[in-house]
């Protein structure tokens, strides 16, 4: 099948099945920026999300995959493009609810972990499988549900001893030079996983003093292969440099303002960059309901230096709520520059509730801004893109100046969720769309470099995005050089992936 | 390993998920006042310390008692036996009538504390009297509590 073809019989699938859809008034429940009151029973937000998944299908994205996983033979759609082979890994929440038990954070769900092994050919194999963490081999063998969790409301049944003890590996993955894998959550231990069968491999203690410490779901490499973390917990802070094979060369404690989550970060040529939200941990059920927002207080910038561990440099940024940076560098003068998604609204971890009970959780209007940090600590800020999260780049840029920036997108004007792939050109300005069209749920899409390419946008886009009229996922890819000419190619699944967050993929 | 933790402990001890049992540390003080054997007491409180790991080290308890004032629970007792893969038993005797609980750790190499790592988390196993169950912090008092008429006797669970 060429391109138009391909191009022709999607768009035909989609107008005969709009119909499915549903209307936006029927389904909105609650106004941009608002989200309804957080049910507390699990078994009440279980009913409620039943309810809702009868009538709208956006609600798949919430839906539990089952408990054994899947493997299947993707159906090939367009032409594969020469090059693109190897591994293409997911991670996210895929076990929302057991026994009529629905947690009450989309965070939560134990970490499905998809592999789409990718060849030349267009010949792919996929698999899905739950991280076999002692969580989820205990509960999978009673049947139901065991622990608490960060959202609240569930029963006590067995004993934590830290976190680990809940840990669901549910967030990313980490590539070792060695060929290791590691499923990656944020509050506690990283998790050894074999990258072929998936098999869980135990948690990974980086040192005696650190065993089951908060290792963060989004680590960074610097141009040596080096890796770059945090955990954080309350009002402690580590951070971690790791060799290209996962092992602890350093680490380091400070102390910081207790926001609660410190999602991600920034990795220069010299620095880690630190950015604490505008929330602060009260009181709640749950961890989830303790972060709680915080207006008033501005974003902190920590500069810290990436060899010695030590704050160099501190700033402010207006109030707000941050999960994700793309990118970072720093200038021969120490002049810091970065992107990140922010949004001014601090309550966005309360709004990621709302699916748990059926809801789509609100429009928090995040958009891609430019951060400086001149070498005085001075900030100022430029905005890039509306509408958008997961900023991914080209990964042979990182920690190096880059131009261009690329992020799940909002393209249409009362989008309830992404359908696009924005390409930002942070030199130039302006922004194109890699669109999907009505009836798509876009996740997160990562740049692959195109072998032996050197232009900086010489690759592919690769992302999965749920197809609502057919309930169906997929994996779809874009010519990074030219998004606006739509798909290249497509691999379909027969069935419907819960969303999941974070993506790595491994070439070969 | 350039790690400055000692300090921040302590400041993890207040927050978020760290499951830390203050005082546990103190476990060798004295059984409470004897009294002649009354309804009132002296009592024996057996506690059964179920799903120890290894024999290694000792097993350290402390005894709380309710304040009937209405303040904080305050250690009024302690006890230290030795580790037993499995379960053993730790005995408080000499207790007037009241209501108790009784928080254990499983000092592996016996070092007198409960260890913990840079964030202020328990690396030995830990546990409750009434089965209590630690979620996102230690249980409460009333979670804990036995109630301490006659001789009684209680169980707790240790997870690692
Ligand atoms: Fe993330």
């Amino acid at each position: 099948m060429n391109r138009r073809d391909f191009l022709a019989r999607s768009s035909a699938a989609l107008a005969a099945s709009t119909a499915a859809l549903p209307a936006r008034a029927q389904a909105g429940t609650a106004a941009p920026g608002a989200a309804s009151v957080p049910l507390s029973n699990p078994a009440e937000r279980d009913a409620a999300f039943r309810a809702r998944l009868a009538r709208d299908r956006r609600m798949l994205g919430w839906r539990s995959a089952p408990t054994g996983g899947l493997a299947q033979q993707p159906r090939l759609e367009g032409r594969w493009p020469r090059g693109l082979k190897g591994s293409f890994y997911r991670n996210g929440p895929g076990l929302h609810d057991r026994a009529g038990q629905r947690y009450g954070h989309w965070f939560d769900g134990d970490g499905l972990i998809q592999h789409w092994k990718l060849d030349d050919s267009g010949a792919a194999r996929f698999q899905a499988r739950f991280v076999g963490t002692p969580k989820f081999q205990a509960e999978q063998e009673a049947g139901r549900f065991l622990y608490p969790a960060g959202g609240g409301g569930m029963p006590t049944e067995r004993a934590m001893s830290g976190p680990d003890t809940i840990n669901p590996a549910n967030t990313n993955l980490l590539t070792l030079a060695d060929g290791g894998l590691w499923a990656l959550w944020e509050g506690g231990s990283a998790t050894r996983l074999d990258p072929a069968s998936l098999d869980f491999g135990g948690f990974v203690t980086l040192s005696r003093e650190l065993r089951g410490a908060p290792f963060s779901a989004h680590p960074r490499k610097g141009a040596d292969g080096r890796i770059w973390n945090l955990g954080s917990m309350g009002p402690l802070l580590a951070l971690y440099r790791l060799s290209p094979t996962g092992v602890l060369e350093a680490s380091r404690m400070h102390t910081i303002a207790p926001t609660g989550m410190v999602h991600d970060f920034i990795l220069t040529s010299r620095s880690v960059v630190v950015v604490l939200p505008s929330t602060r941990l009260g009181n709640g059920d749950g961890f989830f309901a303790r972060v709680r927002p915080a207006p008033a207080e501005p974003i902190q910038v920590l500069v810290f230096d990436r060899e010695t561990l030590a704050l160099s440099r501190r700033a402010e940024l207006p109030a707000g709520y941050v999960f994700h940076f793309g990118n970072g560098w720093e200038e021969a003068d120490g002049t810091i520059r970065f992107d990140m998604v922010h949004s001014a609204n601090t309550d966005q971890v309360q709004h990621l509730r709302a699916p748990m009970q059926g809801e789509m959780p609100p429009d928090d209007a995040a958009r891609s801004l430019l951060v400086t940090i001149a070498p005085s600590g001075a900030a100022s800020l430029s905005r890039l893109v509306a509408a958008v999260e997961f900023p991914t780049i080209n990964p042979r840029r990182t920690t190096a100046r880059n131009r261009y920036l690329y992020m799940a997108a909002r393209s249409t004007a009362g989008a309830d969720w992404f359908d696009a792939v924005a390409k930002v050109d942070i030199e130039r300005g302006g922004v194109t769309y890699a669109r999907y069209g009505r009836g798509w749920m876009a996740e997160e899409h990562l740049f692959v470099p195109r072998p032996g390419g050197t232009a900086e946008d010489d690759g592919w886009l690769v992302g999965t995005a749920l197809h609502l009229p057919s309930a169906r996922t997929a994996l779809t890819v874009f010519d990074a050089a030219r998004p606006v000419e739509g798909p290249l190619a497509r691999l379909w699944l027969d069935t419907a992936l819960p969303l999941a967050f974070h993506s790595q993929f491994v070439p070969g | 390993m350039t790690c400055t933790t000692r300090r921040l402990t302590r400041l993890a001890a207040a927050c978020t998920l760290a499951l830390v049992l203050p005082s546990l540390t103190l476990a060798q003080g004295a059984p409470a006042d004897p009294a002649p054997q009354t309804a009132a007491g002296p009592h024996t409180l057996t506690v059964t310390v179920e799903g120890i790991e290894t024999a290694d080290g000792v097993i350290m308890a402390g005894l709380l008692k309710a304040d009937p004032a209405g303040g904080r629970p305050r250690q009024v007792g302690g006890a230290r036996v030795e580790a037993v893969a499995g379960s053993t038993t730790v005995t408080f005797t000499g207790l007037a009538a009241g209501d108790y609980a009784v928080r254990l750790f499983h000092d592996a190499n016996a070092n007198g504390e409960m260890e913990t790592n840079a964030f202020g988390i328990p690396l030995e196993g830990y546990g409750f009297s009434n089965r209590a169950r630690a979620g996102f912090g230690p249980p409460s008092f009333e979670e804990m509590k036995v109630t301490v008429t006659g001789d009684t006797a209680t169980t707790a669970i240790m997870p690692y």
